[in-house]
């Protein structure tokens, strides 16, 4: 086991927390932002009797939705941090067997799966989307030809 | 139109699911994992299936192959989303049968983009997410 791995793993999941954290206050922010021009609009609607802004509201709360959309995507990091924990932990088991065989102690058994390569050093979203959309355009070219 | 999400995930479930309802899919069935995935599939089927791959029990890898043995599920669609994300993963994956396949981090309107490349184009989807 590499030492310098664990931490760069666990340095890793706190960034990503971080960053995680950050772009979902920033995404709730545009959202409140756009809820309280929505709600000017609708005010002065309300005092001028004039229908004619409801459209710019509608397209804002259109906006807002989009936002809250994209807001909830950026929760995936809680999802990718628990991968590289688990990373970590297989880590650490492996440690633990290695000090258990010297002592001659049963070796453990992790209940988890561990990724191999987990995608996300930074929560840029759809990274590898086109390498990864070429190998399935490539791959099912070569099936129609029978090639694999 | 019936769509199954797989993921050990309660928050990336959440998220795809609400993604599918903003696409006007209502009718979706979850599992947390290939073993309870499969049984639910055999039980009440599903038109689509969004899997993850590293989930305890029975990985989606393996939920996949299992699809693809079963003479009545074989064809149902399959789109893998996962962190793994090597060329090897990516071609494994294929292999074993999926139809498409999105590394995670992923944006919804990449969800959007992947099931309408494998969904009959008399499909209409509704309230897209825009680009």
């Amino acid at each position: 086991m590499e030492n310098g791995k664990v931490i760069g793993q666990l340095d890793s999941i706190t960034r990503l927390a971080e960053e995680g954290a950050t772009e979902t206050l920033a995404g709730l922010e545009r959202c409140i932002a756009g809820v309280d021009d929505v709600l000017c609009i609708l005010n002065k609607t309300k005092t001028s009797r004039d229908l004619g802004e409801l459209g710019t509201a509608e397209t804002k709360l259109q906006q807002v939705l989009d936002c809250l959309y994209t807001t909830m995507s950026a929760l995936q990091f809680q999802d990718i941090n628990t991968q590289k924990l688990y990373k970590v932990m297989a880590m650490l088991a492996e440690l633990n067997d290695y000090l258990n065989e010297l002592v001659g102690s049963p070796k453990s058994r992790p209940d988890f799966v561990v990724a191999k390569d987990i995608e996300g050093d930074d929560l840029a979203k759809d990274k590898n989307k086109l390498q990864v959309d070429e190998l399935v355009k490539q791959f099912q070219c070569d099936q129609s030809h029978g090639l694999k | 139109m019936k769509i199954m999400v797989v993921d050990d995930s309660m928050t990336t479930r959440r998220i795809i699911i609400n993604c599918l309802h903003r696409l006007g899919f209502k009718e979706i069935v979850e599992a947390e994992n290939g073993k309870k995935a499969f049984e639910t599939l055999t039980q009440v089927g599903a038109d689509l299936i969004l899997t993850d791959w590293n989930m305890p029990e029975v990985s989606g890898l393996e939920f996949v192959q299992k699809v693809r043995s079963h003479d009545n599920l074989k064809k149902t669609p399959i789109i893998m989303i996962t962190t793994n994300s090597s060329k090897e993963e990516v071609l494994e994956a294929l292999r074993a049968g999926v139809n498409n396949y999105i590394v995670k981090p992923f944006t919804p309107e990449t969800l959007k983009e992947k099931i309408l490349s494998i969904l009959p184009s008399s499909i209409q989807l509704t309230g897209l997410p825009r680009q």
